[in-house]
């Protein structure tokens, strides 16, 4: 047993003052104070000792409830307070509360239970005992001070029930002053304990529970009910009646979840009345039904003296004379409207019944009666489980209760784990927001505790995708094309190019070794550069009516995009590209969920260029030529599943295709490197991609297929910046080539050449306005990552700084070696019109894709600033 | 002057006819705040526009040492008169009253006194009430949302003046902010008492209708206004209004 750990603290010895109210709510912060520093071991000890006093003062508080408020039956008071502190100990004896509660130490996240501080409980006059030791026991497990104001009506008995749970805790070790309560309850003192306490529980009058909200406080407070109970015609009548007799006469209903109406299906309607009758119900007959309907209702609120009274009392207050043994008064009604006073809560003895045609019938007059006064709380079906599924299900729809009880008395269902041992055992039932309250379920230890949540910094998890093959070297196409025909036994080959490839004989290579292989095949050439949905289309239709299980994609960037496009059309018809565009922050977080892909065909990409990556990128652009629109998609769906780089088809590339497109591959590598998501696995590739493109691209620009030396090499570069790009992403430079490229008609990788040095020298600051977001990128560190890359491409200053400007001066002069010119004036493009469209490219250069994974990120102006030095070239 | 023309009594004042004008003089010598507040009320209602007519205030006087208010003079039959000679036009009456009523409500007067606060000190100060009886009324009273709707406070049948084809609305003594339903719910207590339990009940549904409160909104405040009117300690009265009150609000 811990030690008492509290000293006395001098409080008020009546609470019945707003000066004498204030001095113990000083009292409960200081107990609370040295309450919230005990261990989990000495809550559970002292939780446990007030659980078995209360247990033990259960005759007695019953008895004294009843004697003051002149309401209710003591045995079953009895079992309210027996309940009150039995089941709510064993529900929560082995729940932690204090301190670290959870822990993921893989995912770094623990959380923390603390106490919430000092709890105004408002007690109600129905359960007053009982409540008061359900409340006080939570308050003692979440280590809370709690103060309680009773009702006038029931202040003795509450107050007795809260001391002996404070005389047991204090005497377990709890700090002395850890439960208090207003001696002389007043609307006031009510008032200001809400206003001065931590949380505010309310159970009571909706009045009551109106005022808790409206104090300021956070509050949690649950509100009246208006039970109806449907008994559906496969229910068990006796079973039924038995247990709605149950369950309404206990402590002369009082209970809120008690029910108040019955509505009977037609085919058993004269049984349960039989039923009810043999088991000591009365039914009002004639005008004995309107003296209790004056009697239990006064304008339309309930008649004081009625509550929690036996039927045979109201009955002689009504003046209508029944058995002595009468159990339950039952009106046989019609009307669900409020102007029914048998269709209200009666917190008594008294039933409304009404027949119901058919099961619509009775959810409609159940749903209705819900409205009227008992949104949020309970209500109940009584039918054969077995077969009644569906109604079941009918019913659970309606019903706007946060409790809904199958085959079970409402008063003992609806406070759970007596008739059900999943639904927490609770005295102040959440009616939801349906009921104007802020929880839905039942009230128990979460609701009084603040959850720290500790989450340490973890790093994002990363793949590495790329496709399942990549053949190279010279002359691999041959050996791939073998694997096509052999290991994969495709039957049917689609092969996709553009016009100038299939007229030069480049994909009669591919078709002569298909035909070899005995394979039937067919060519689309009709891709043009940027290519159309419309294209895609048509290619799609073709493969449709030709059903491929393979596509052979032959060309630069545009004959492989055109043909994932076709493919993604091909295995799914109805896709829409607006979808699949949306922008994502996180691949892998994506709203839409793109289609599965390779049901249908398998994807070959094979490079005639080398430049764009897309062999071995999940990315592709196609616009529609109707709207113009370009739809830049990304998924790993989109990846080949294989690509065949194979520098016998590169060796006549155009000088200004070679510039260009190996330039586009340069900045593929440097973004890839500079990006956030940079890891690893993807520097090495990026790392080794631009070393190839310093040292070869000259010469491939230069000689041609006279050197296929460089052309080999600077297809490997491409493939690798591909696959550094397709896993680490882009930057600013390509979200800013997009716009210029779309804007003012320059190649792609014209563009790109445009920009680099200018966003290389943005990246590298040090302190940029903004950072970009990414769990693995700590602080700004372009200048250092730039500078490596300078290193690992032979170029070392005397410093990062010198080394970067070094690098770019490198930069300007490759390009300068393979002729791209300075500016995008250079280019020929409108000053007027460069200036009037500037602030509509920056916006959509901001918002591209690639803008995500930059290092710094850019504000508009910033890039609007970076357009205008790469126009002007200063 | 004296004063001759002697045209209703009341418990704090009388109302003479004096040259075509209205006279009310405060039985009280110390009245003054009585009756510049009344004046005051009074006047902020005269500068609202409605369909009906309110008597204007002319001057504020002295008579004898007595505070008075001076008012126009409208001569013509009240409601209340007009039920007892036509008892089968009651429904139309009571119709008519209920329009008034909703027409009054929808005015917002964030300046005038809070209708809550004089009904929280009635049932405060109630001696008659016991403590449990109070706090549940209080604490309903506590809960409700506060509206800033011009209520009435005493909209009775004998309160409402048909003169020609004019309707006036009289004594706005009580004139108050506050919610419809409040004021509507005093008028029910008022009709239960003044003129019979089939009228008011009656009156409840014309105003329903023509609000679009709801009457279970109406009813909640009758345990409240009738304890506020028990204040007044009128002997007959007592019965009704405590029955009335001897609700319970629903755990």
């Amino acid at each position: 047993m811990p030690a008492n750990k509290s000293t006395k603290t001098a409080g008020p010895e009546r609470v019945d003052s707003s000066e004498s109210l204030l001095a113990r709510m000083e009292e409960l912060k200081e107990a609370q104070k040295k309450f919230a520093s005990y261990t989990q071991e000495e809550v559970d000890h002292i939780f446990q000792a007030a659980a078995i006093a209360a247990n033990k003062m259960r005759i007695p508080l019953a008895k004294q409830a009843v004697q003051e408020t002149g309401m209710g039956v003591v045995e079953d008071k009895v079992i309210k307070n027996h309940y009150a502190s039995e089941y709510i100990y064993n529900a929560y004896k082995n729940t932690k509360t204090c301190g670290v509660v959870e822990e993921d130490r893989e995912m770094g996240i623990r959380k923390i239970a603390e106490p919430i501080g000092v709890i105004a409980a408002v007690i109600p006059t129905t359960n007053p005992t009982s409540t008061a030791i359900f409340k006080t026991l939570l308050a003692l497990k979440t280590r809370n001070a709690i103060i309680i104001s009773p009702h006038p009506r029931a202040k003795n008995c509450t107050i007795a029930a809260a001391k002996v749970v404070l005389d047991a805790a204090v005497k377990a070790g709890a700090p002395e002053g850890i439960i208090g309560w207003i001696d002389v309850p007043s609307i006031d003192l009510t008032t200001q304990v809400m206003r001065d306490a931590d949380i505010i529980l309310a159970t009571g009058g909706p009045g009551m529970v109106h005022s808790a909200y409206s104090s300021g406080k956070p509050a949690i407070g649950v509100g009246a009910g208006n039970t109806p109970v449907i008994v559906d015609e496969t229910a068990d009548v006796r079973m039924a009646v038995s247990s709605i007799i149950h369950s309404k006469t206990f402590d002369n209903g009082m209970i809120c979840a008690s029910e108040q109406s019955v509505i009977v299906a037609a085919p058993v309607y004269s049984a349960v009345r039989d039923e009810f009758e043999k088991r000591g119900c009365y039914f009002l007959k004639g005008d004995e039904l309107d003296k209790v309907r004056r009697t239990i209702l006064i304008n339309g609120a309930l008649n004081a003296r009625i509550v929690g009274q036996t039927a045979v009392r109201i009955a002689e207050l009504a003046g209508v004379a029944v058995p002595d043994t009468t159990k339950i008064l039952i009106g046989e009604v019609e009307s669900v409207d409020p102007e029914e006073e048998f269709a209200h809560e009666k917190l008594s003895p008294v039933l409304a019944m009404y027949k119901a045609s058919d099961f619509d019938d009775a959810l409609a007059k159940a749903e209705r009666l819900v409205e009227d006064g008992g949104y949020g709380h309970t209500s109940c079906l009584y039918c054969n489980v077995g077969i009644a599924q569906e109604k079941m299900a009918k019913h659970a729809a309606v019903m706007k209760t946060c409790r809904i009880l199958i085959n079970t008395p409402s008063s003992h269902g609806g406070i759970g784990d007596l008739y059900n041992f999943r639904l927490a055992p609770s005295l102040t039932l959440g009616c939801g927001s349906w009921g104007g309250n802020s929880v839905s379920e039942n009230v128990g230890v979460r609701q009084l505790l603040n959850i720290k949540t500790v989450a340490e910094r973890r790093e994002n998890m990363l793949w590495f995708r790329t496709p399942e093959k990549v053949y190279f070297k010279k002359g691999c196409l041959k050996v791939a094309l073998a694997e096509v025909g052999g290991v994969l036994g495709k039957k049917k080959v689609f092969v996709v190019t553009d016009e100038f490839l299939y007229k030069n004989g480049y994909t009669k290579v591919v078709t002569d070794e298909l035909d070899r292989m005995g394979i039937t095949h067919t060519t689309f050439y009709r891709v043009e550069p940027d290519p159309t949905l419309a294209c895609a289309k048509e290619g799609a239709r073709e493969m449709k009516s030709f059903e491929p299980d393979c596509i052979i994609a032959v060309g630069g960037g545009s004959a492989m995009d055109a043909a994932k496009i076709m493919w993604v059309l091909y295995e799914h018809e109805d896709v829409d590209f607006l979808d699949m565009a949306m922008r994502f922050m996180d691949i892998r977080k994506r709203v839409y969920a793109f289609p599965k892909m390779g049901e249908k065909a398998y994807f070959i990409a094979v490079p005639t260029s080398s430049g764009t990556g897309s062999e071995v990128t999940p990315f592709a652009v196609i616009t529609d030529e109707a709207t113009g629109v370009k739809y830049p998609l990304a998924d790993y769906e989109l990846l080949p599943k294989m690509a065949v780089i194979d520098a016998d088809l590169m060796m006549n590339q155009p000088k200004g295709l070679t510039a260009a497109s190996g330039i586009d591959a340069l900045t593929h590598a440097l973004e890839a490197y500079a990006s956030v998501m940079a890891t690893d696995y993807t520097d090495g590739l990026a790392l080794k991609a631009m070393k190839n493109i310093f040292q070869y691209l000259p010469r491939a620009y230069e000689a041609g297929a006279q050197d296929p030396v460089a052309r080999e090499k600077m297809a490997d570069a491409s493939t690798m910046a591909g696959m550094a790009f397709a896993n680490a992403f882009l930057g600013v430079c390509h979200s800013m080539a997009h716009k210029l490229g779309a804007f003012h008609h320059l190649p792609h990788g014209i563009a790109n050449a445009l920009l680099i040095t200018e966003i290389m020298r943005f990246n590298a600051d040090e302190s940029p306005r903004k950072m970009g977001t990414f769990s693995q990128y700590q602080y700004p560190h372009t200048l250092e990552r730039y500078a490596e890359c300078a290193r690992f491409c032979g170029i070392v200053g005397k410093d990062d700084e010198d080394t970067l400007e070094q690098f770019i001066q490198a930069i300007e002069e490759l390009k300068a070696a393979v002729g791209i010119k300075k500016t995008i004036a250079d280019y020929g493009v409108d000053e007027q019109y460069f200036l009037d469209t500037l602030d509509e490219m920056v916006e959509q250069a901001f918002d591209d894709q690639c803008t995500g994974s930059n290092p710094v990120y850019p504000l508009m102006s910033q890039m609007k600033e970076m357009y205008r030095k790469a126009y002007y070239g200063k | 002057m004296i004063l001759k023309n002697l045209i209703a009594e009341g418990t704090a004042a009388d109302v003479y006819e004096q040259d075509g004008k209205a006279i009310k003089v405060f039985h009280h010598p110390h009245s003054k705040t009585k009756a510049l507040r009344e004046a005051l009320t009074h006047a902020r209602v005269e500068e609202l526009e409605f369909n009906f007519s309110v008597p204007d205030i002319l001057s504020i006087d002295i008579f004898d040492g007595k505070w008075a208010i001076v008012m126009e003079l409208v001569e013509g039959e009240t409601l209340e008169e007009l039920m007892e000679r036509n008892p089968e036009k009651t429904e139309q009456y009571l119709k008519q009253m209920a329009q008034i009523q909703n027409e009054i409500n929808h005015i917002q007067v964030p300046l005038f006194h809070e209708y809550r606060n004089r009904l929280r000190r009635q049932v405060t100060e109630l001696a008659s009430l016991d403590d449990i009886t109070k706090y549940d009324l209080l604490s309903y009273l506590d809960s409700v949302k506060r509206h800033v709707k011009l209520c009435h406070g005493s909209l009775e049948p004998k309160n409402i003046m048909i003169s020609g084809n004019q309707v006036y609305v009289l004594n706005w003594v009580n004139a108050t902010r506050g919610n419809a339903s409040a004021d509507a719910a005093n008028t029910f207590v008022l009709l239960a008492l003044h003129s019979s339990q089939e009228n008011a009940d009656q009156y409840i549904r014309y105003f329903c209708a023509e609000s679009g409160i709801s009457k279970r909104n109406v009813q909640s405040w009758i345990p409240i206004v009738a304890a506020a009117r028990l204040t007044l300690g009128i002997p007959e009265e007592r019965e009704l209004l405590t029955r009335w009150i001897q609700v319970m609000d629903l755990d």
